[in-house]
C-alpha cells in the first residue's frame, strides 16, 4: 500500500490507490488476468482428463504397463525452462518445415509464436506435454488401490466396463481427483516458466500471465515494488478464493469406501 | 473375446502415439544437436553427414557447465539438508505434542503452502538483499530450506503418527535424552518418508528457475537453467546447433537421476500427493 519502489528509500503510504489503479487503469494487468484464466480453465480440463485417460490406458496394459508409465512420465523431469526452449525449435522450425514439406499438413507452416491464438494453444501443448505426466502417475497409484474384487462385483452384476468405471473406479478414485486439480489450479495460477521460455508474453503482451506482469512491473519495467506487491496480493487472493472453493466443493463429493 | 482383443489394440495404438508425442521433441532436438547449422536449415529430419560431437564441447564451454553443475548441486545439498534435518524435528515434535500451540503452528505451515510464489517473491527478494545473501549460493539454500520445509513438515507429521509412541517411552525409561531419541531412534525410522521428502524437493530445486534469477546475478554463481538462459538470450535464437547441445546437456542430469531413481521418484510423487 505504499509506493515503495526501488529508489526511493522511504516509501509513502498511499492507501488503496495502487489497487485502484491496478484494477482500473492498468490494461496489461487486466489482461494478464484474462490470460491467467483462460489457462487455468484449459489446463484443469484438458491436464485432468488427459492424465487421467492415460492412467486407465496404462493400467490396462498387463506387462508393458511400466515402460509405458515411464515414457509418459520422463517430459515431467526436465523444467520447464529447457522444455519451452525445445518446444520452440519445434514450433520455429521443425512443424513449418513439415508443413512445407507436404500439402496435407500445410496447416502446421505458420507462426506459432508470433500470433497471438496459436501462441496460447503452443503454451497449452508445452504445459500438457510436461505435467500430464506427474498427474499420471498419482491417477495411476490411486487405480492401483481400487479393489479387485469391488470390480467383479460389478461385472458379476452385468456392469459393462464403462458402466464399472462409472460406478466404482472413479466414486473410488475421487479423493486423488481432488488433489489433481487442486494440483493442477495451484500450479497453473503460477504459470510462469514455460511462458518465458517459450513466448516470453508475446507476441506484445497477448501471453503474459499473472506472475509475468508482476516480475515485470517489479524487476524490468518500472520497479514499482509497492504496485507489483498489490498485483501479486490480488494474484494470492485469486488463487486462495478459487482452491478453497474447489476443495470445499469436490469433499462434499467424495465418499468413503 | 474378440472385442477384447481390440479395445486393447486401440488402447496400445493411442499409447504409442502419446509416447511417440512425449518423446518426440527431446529426440529431434539430440538429433539436431549433432548437426552444423547449415544441416539443420537443409532438413530437419535428415541425419548428419557425420555427427558433431563437437557442439557438445562447445556447448560444456559456453554454459561454463561444470561449474553450472557444481553451483546447483550445491545450493540443492544445502537446502536438502535444511528441510530434511528441520522438518523431520519439527514434525516429529509437532506430531508428538498435543496442544493447541502445536496445532496453531502445524497450521500456520500448511497455511504457508496455500501462498503462490509470486505473491512474496518482492518481499523475499528484498529480505533476501538486505540480509546480504544476494548472489550467495548457500544464501540461496538456505531460502530454499525456508520455502521448502511447509511441505516435508506435512509429510513428516503424518508418517511419526505410524511410529508407536511405547518407542518413545522405552527410550525415556532407559534414560535416552531427547536428542539421542530423536537421531538414533526416531530419524532411522523415517527413512522411508525421508526420502520422499528428498526427491519431492531435489526435483523442485533442481528445476526452479525464477528464485535464482531474483537471486544469482553473477554469471559464476549460475545454476545450469540460468546458463541455459543466458545463453539463449545471447544466440538470439539462431545458432540452433549450439543451443540445441546446451539443452540436452541440461537435460542429462535430471534423466540420468530418473534412470537411477525411477522408482523412488515415481513412489515419491504418489505418496507425497495421496498421503499429504
Amino acid at each position: 500500500m505504499t509506493d515503495w519502489n526501488v529508489l526511493d528509500p522511504a516509501p509513502a503510504f498511499v492507501g488503496l490507490a495502487n489497487y485502484q489503479e491496478a484494477l482500473t487503469d492498468d490494461p496489461a494487468f487486466i489482461k494478464s488476468i484474462a490470460f491467467t484464466l483462460k489457462y487455468v480453465v484449459c489446463m484443469v480440463v484438458l491436464q485432468n482428463a488427459l492424465a487421467l485417460i492415460l492412467a486407465l490406458m496404462v493400467e490396462s496394459r498387463k506387462k508393458s504397463n511400466a515402460a509405458f508409465r515411464t515414457i509418459l512420465f520422463l517430459p515431467n523431469m526436465i523444467s520447464m525452462i529447457v522444455a519451452g526452449f525445445i518446444w520452440m525449435f519445434v514450433f520455429t522450425r521443425v512443424l513449418p518445415e513439415w508443413g512445407r514439406g507436404s500439402p496435407f499438413l500445410s496447416l502446421l507452416d505458420r507462426s506459432w509464436i508470433g500470433d497471438a491464438s496459436s501462441s496460447f494453444w503452443a503454451i497449452i501443448t508445452v504445459s500438457l506435454w510436461g505435467g500430464v505426466g506427474y498427474l499420471m502417475v498419482i491417477y495411476i497409484a490411486a487405480l492401483q488401490g481400487v479393489s479387485q474384487q469391488l470390480k467383479d462385483a460389478a461385472r458379476i452384476d452385468g456392469a459393462g466396463s464403462l458402466m464399472t468405471f462409472r460406478a466404482v473406479t472413479l466414486p473410488l478414485i475421487m479423493p486423488s481427483l481432488t488433489i489433481g486439480v487442486f494440483l493442477t489450479l495451484n500450479g497453473s495460477f503460477k504459470v510462469f516458466d514455460v511462458v518465458f521460455a517459450l513466448t516470453g508474453g508475446g507476441p506484445g503482451r497477448a501471453t503474459q500471465p499473472i506472475a509475468l506482469n508482476v516480475y515485470e512491473e517489479a524487476f524490468r519495467m518500472s520497479n514499482r515494488y509497492g504496485y507489483a506487491s498489490v498485483k501479486a496480493f490480488i494474484l494470492f487472493i485469486i488463487v486462495l478464493a478459487i482452491t478453497l472453493v474447489q476443495i470445499s466443493v469436490m469433499k462434499k463429493r467424495e465418499i468413503q469406501a | 473375446m474378440r472385442a477384447h482383443r481390440i479395445t486393447d489394440d486401440v488402447i496400445l495404438f493411442f499409447l504409442v502415439i502419446f509416447s511417440v508425442f512425449a518423446v518426440f521433441p527431446v529426440a529431434i532436438a539430440l538429433l539436431n544437436s549433432l548437426k552444423t547449422n547449415g544441416e539443420i536449415l537443409n532438413g530437419i529430419m535428415n541425419l548428419p553427414a557425420r555427427p558433431m560431437w563437437r557442439n557438445y564441447g562447445d556447448a560444456f564451454i559456453k554454459t561454463g557447465f561444470f561449474g553450472a553443475l557444481l553451483n546447483t548441486v550445491f545450493i540443492a545439498s544445502v537446502g536438502l539438508a535444511g528441510i530434511v534435518l528441520f522438518s523431520a524435528m519439527a514434525g516429529y515434535k509437532l506430531s508428538r505434542t498435543r496442544s493447541r500451540l502445536s496445532d496453531i503452528l502445524f497450521g500456520l505451515f500448511i497455511f504457508s503452502m496455500l501462498l503462490p510464489f509470486h505473491s512474496y517473491m518482492i518481499s523475499l527478494f528484498k529480505v533476501v538483499n538486505d540480509m546480504n545473501l544476494k548472489n550467495n549460493l548457500a544464501g540461496l539454500g538456505f531460502v530454499y530450506v525456508g520455502l521448502g520445509v511447509a511441505m516435508a513438515i506435512l509429510l513428516y507429521h503424518g508418517f511419526v503418527k505410524s511410529i508407536p509412541y511405547e518407542l518413545d517411552e522405552a527410550a525415556w525409561v532407559e534414560g535416552c535424552g531427547d536428542f539421542r531419541l530423536f537421531f538414533s531412534i526416531i530419524f532411522p525410522l523415517l527413512k522411508p518418508i525421508t526420502a520422499t521428502v528428498v526427491t519431492l524437493n531435489l526435483l523442485w530445486i533442481w528445476n526452479d528457475f525464477l528464485l535464482p534469477m531474483l537471486v544469482l546475478g553473477d554469471s559464476d554463481k549460475y545454476t545450469i537453467l540460468l546458463s541455459i538462459n543466458m545463453l539463449f538470450g545471447q544466440y538470439n535464437n539462431n545458432d540452433w546447433a549450439a543451443i540445441l547441445s546446451s539443452l540436452i546437456l541440461a537435460m542429462l542430469p535430471v534423466i540420468m537421476l530418473f534412470v537411477v531413481l525411477q522408482k523412488s521418484i515415481i513412489k515419491g510423487i504418489s505418496d507425497g500427493a495421496l498421503k499429504g
